[in-house]
């Protein structure tokens, strides 16, 4: 037992040790925050007026002036927190008076200085507050902090703020590059990253469709899908990615062309819907009844048969999207099928199209309203599955 | 029997230097990962990125059984998440209440027969759906009682989104929990199957609204352990865990999971204490079975606040249940995977140091008790050595806890108020005196009631958030 017991004491001495290093650390953490908390408060008092000063001044063309007197650097650095709370409520003349006035202050230097510092998350600090005060003077050090730097969260902050000071597309596309080499595949962050830029980058997305790398593929076809507008000169690219061997260019590609109309040629929708990927086949019947393309209502109707769940039901909602019209197609499946899936679909999308329509009808004083879910039930009457006990239900 | 007694307690005291030594290992990758979750969570730009369109959208699955007076503030507070797109699922297990009531009249849901649900998972019969369009999204399921499980699969056939969230029904979300949990996800989303929430006790926390506005400690006893005890379960160890991808469990309170791999793993299992465990277990046998880069990751800033029992009655339920669910999860799935180099960290260190130090821990706890009366009984020991042994648990244990405050101020820091700390630190040490000790037993007794076939819920009574409320006012008023 000697032994282990020497072993123990032995332990107990290095437990102690470590417990009192650790509260010795835990307590002057706590007091440094709680004085650092202090600190900016008083900071904020003290500069109170100074702060009310700068909204108010954030339209007028001069530029805004530094405080009175002699600021410390710690304030200096209290003050930049609430500029950039400033920044993120304000957009054009007033940021870059706020951006301005940071440079003024010296922080901008600081910032660029705190970049190259020995200790990564001081660099990670410096790169957000210089991407905030958008400072396209760092952007070369911004560039290699991000090509040096390990995959972890600190990544994502130092590519948004290599957006916000970026000079042209090429700083972006530099950007981008860094970060796919990662192959971690978060094409929609970069997106979101890439949103945060004041250039426009639909030409940037544009120009992913042509390249070789699947992921600058991606990226380019999930920024043109966020885009309200759609972008000329992709045409040929993109039909090309529909042939894509890559299933989520394919659907990405697709889902691209059903956003725009004129693309949907009549063979294209044929050819998407009869697709061998029930994705594809899905976004097009959804694309379908949100375009309000009635034409194709026998194509629809015939998809709710379809042996993928989410084909059918997206045929089914895309039939009661296009109008008493399409609703007449989903009730002559209750008469033509007898059992089987596609009835199913069709039966439980009527039912919930009768029950909403009666709600509505009954909500609003609209007449069109009213007599188009009086169109409905008289269709679901006509059906054979008339005996169905719903329809006793929704006439009670 | 005296060699026999002797090399046990030699056997002890490693043991114990071990486990402990183990967890401090597990600590120090929590420390490793804290400044990468401190600079993402204080610079990520979660405003915007909660108005964002390449956010991913979320079925949020809230099974409830007999939970009629905290359900409304839950479902309130979900409603009013700060995520682009979402929607709530609440899902009434054949509760014995007002559960199914309360929910129609609050939000004034109509049936809905005929809502396409994907059947891609089975579950007990579906009695009607709910849904008002003035609340777009969300539903009502009601079935028959089956269990969470259950219901988790119910929700799973509704959800319409490829992310999951399972969420307590007595619990309460932070307004952006979600959003910090999907950037997460869009950080990895090929390889991230699961991410788990921070669970932190709310009794004693002022709620308005289904908002915690007023971050306090408990004032009750039992609550105040478990403040403690989940401090440290989740910061100094989670983090550490998912840092070395070996995390065994995210929390049923709230979780984020890729629902096309929950379906590849056949669903939650029906009838299953620990269910939460169990999704986990079968997430990592499918991906490394299946060779698939993938991750569990932990996300310490998205909180979720819980109701903690305050009593030692139901607090015992919920920890003979855990216990069942440990002990079932490790001989069904444990054993088959325990020490095979294939099932990489997961096999080779997540699920021995699960059973030597989890699932085994009572039985090592009570024959050294055992052994102990032995020692004195044989006049085998003295007062200085049964000193040492206490200390060295003692210490070890208090110096985690002190670690898991130390993440909490550097990341974190909810409890701003000097007193908290010192409070804190006054429960990790008082613990060791009683605490832990029951809790050992209720581990036991939940082994046994395995043995016996139990798979119920046992008793799970909760306060209303309103009650809670008056407490902390009354407590308030008298200053």
């Amino acid at each position: 037992m000697e032994t282990p017991l020497a072993t123990a004491v032995l332990f107990l001495y290095a437990l102690c040790a470590v417990m009192i290093v650790g509260l010795v650390v835990l307590f002057a953490l706590k007091i440094r925050n709680s004085s650092a908390d202090n600190k900016a408060r008083h900071c904020q008092e003290k500069y109170r007026d100074y702060f009310v000063y700068l909204q108010a001044h954030g339209e007028e063309e001069e530029r805004l002036k530094v405080p009175h007197g002699e600021v410390t650097q710690s304030e200096k650095q209290i003050m930049q927190k609430k500029l950039f709370e400033l920044m993120e409520l304000f957009t054009g003349v007033h940021r870059q008076k706020l951006i301005w006035l940071c440079e003024d202050l010296g922080l901008i230097e600081l910032d660029r200085k705190r970049l190259k510092g020995a200790w990564k998350w001081t660099r990670v600090d410096a790169a957000y507050n210089l991407g905030m005060m958008r400072s396209k003077e760092a952007l070369p050090d911004l560039l290699q902090l991000l090509e040096k730097s390990s995959y972890d969260p600190s990544i994502f902050i130092i590519a948004r703020s290599i957006a916000r000071c970026a000079r042209d597309t090429g700083d972006l596309r530099e950007m981008v590059l860094l970060l796919v080499r990662y192959k971690k595949n978060f094409h929609e962050l970069i997106v979101d990253i890439l949103s945060d830029s004041q250039i426009d980058t639909a030409p940037l997305f544009a120009s992913f469709l042509r390249e070789t790398s699947t992921d600058l593929v991606k990226i380019g076809l999930i920024g043109l899908l966020a885009q309200s507008q759609s972008q000329p000169g992709i045409e040929s690219a993109l039909y090309k990615l529909i042939e894509s061997e890559d299933k989520d260019i394919r659907i990405k590609a697709v889902k691209l062309v059903c956003q725009d109309v004129r693309y949907l040629t009549e063979q294209r929708v044929k050819a998407f819907m009869n697709h061998k990927d029930w994705e594809i086949r899905a976004m097009m019947a959804k694309a379908v009844g949100g375009l309000g393309l009635a034409g194709y209502i026998p194509m629809l109707k015939s998809a709710v048969g379809d042996s993928s769940w989410w084909v059918r039901h997206h045929s089914a909602y895309s039939l009661t999207a296009l109008e008493v019209e399409g609703f007449a197609a989903l009730c002559e499946i209750l008469r033509e099928e007898r059992m089987g899936n596609k009835l199913q679909m069709a039966h439980e999308v009527i039912q919930e199209e009768l029950e909403k329509g009666k709600r509505q009808a009954a909500a609003t004083q609209d007449v069109e309203k009213q007599l188009q879910y009086n169109q409905k039930l008289h269709l679901y009457h006509k059906s054979y599955r008339k005996t169905i006990s719903t329809v006793a239900a929704l006439e009670r | 029997m005296r060699d026999f007694l002797l090399y046990y307690g030699v056997f002890a005291v490693y043991y114990v230097i071990a486990i402990n030594s183990l967890y401090f290992i597990i600590l120090m990758f929590s420390f490793k990962s804290i400044m990468g979750i401190l600079k993402s969570s204080v610079y990520s730009r979660f405003q915007s990125l909660s108005g964002s369109r390449h956010v991913p959208p979320i079925s949020i699955l809230v099974p409830a059984y007999n939970e009629e007076l905290t359900i409304i503030e839950n479902v309130r507070s979900l409603l009013s998440l700060n995520y682009p797109k979402y929607e709530v699922i609440v899902v009434n297990d054949g509760s014995k209440d007002d559960t199914l009531q309360v929910l129609i009249e609050e939000f004034q849901l109509t049936s809905s027969e005929h809502m396409p649900m994907q059947p891609v998972l089975q579950t007990s019969k579906i009695r009607g759906i709910y849904h008002n369009p003035a609340f777009p999204n969300l539903y009502l399921i009601d079935k028959g009682n089956g269990g969470k499980a259950d219901s988790l699969n119910a929700g799973i056939n509704l959800s319409h989104y490829p992310l999951i969230a399972s969420i307590d029904a007595d619990s309460l979300l932070e307004k952006d929990a979600l959003i910090r949990i999907a950037k997460v996800y869009m950080e990895n989303p090929e390889e991230t199957v699961a991410i788990g929430g921070d669970i932190r006790i709310a009794n004693g926390c002022k709620i308005e609204d289904g908002v915690v506005s007023d971050i306090r400690l408990p004032d009750k006893f039992l609550p105040m352990m478990q403040s403690v005890e989940y401090l440290k379960a989740f910061l100094g160890g989670r983090i550490g865990w998912s840092a070395i991808n070996g995390l065994i469990i995210v929390s049923g309170a709230f979780g984020v999971f890729r629902k096309d791999y929950v379906v590849k793993v056949g669903g939650y299992r029906e009838g299953y204490p620990g269910e939460d465990m169990n999704i986990i277990i079968k997430l990592h046998k499918y991906m490394l079975e299946n060779n698939l880069p993938y991750r569990v990751a932990f996300c310490p800033d998205a909180v979720c606040w819980t109701q903690a029992p305050d009593s030692f009655r139901i607090l015992g339920s919920q920890r003979r249940r855990w216990g069942r669910g440990n002990l079932k999860n490790m001989i069904e799935y444990g054993k088959n995977m325990v020490l095979r180099p294939k099932y990489k960290v997961f096999g080779m260190l997540t699920l021995p140091f699960n059973i030597l130090f989890e699932t085994l821990n009572p039985y090592f706890r009570i024959t050294g008790l055992l052994a102990l009366i032995g020692y004195t009984l044989l006049d085998m020991t003295n007062a200085h050595v049964l000193l040492i042994y206490g200390l060295l648990n003692l210490l070890y244990g208090v110096l985690l806890g002190i670690g898991s405050l130390l993440l909490e101020e550097i990341a974190f820091r909810r409890y701003p108020r000097f007193k908290d700390i010192v409070k804190m630190l006054f429960y990790t040490i008082l613990m060791f005196f009683g605490y832990r000790q029951i809790g050992v037993i209720w581990r036991f007794l939940g082994h046994i009631e395995y043995l016996r076939n139990n798979n119920s819920w046992g008793t799970m009574t909760r306060k209303s958030w309103q009650a809670e409320n008056k407490n902390i006012s009354s407590l308030e008023a008298r200053g």
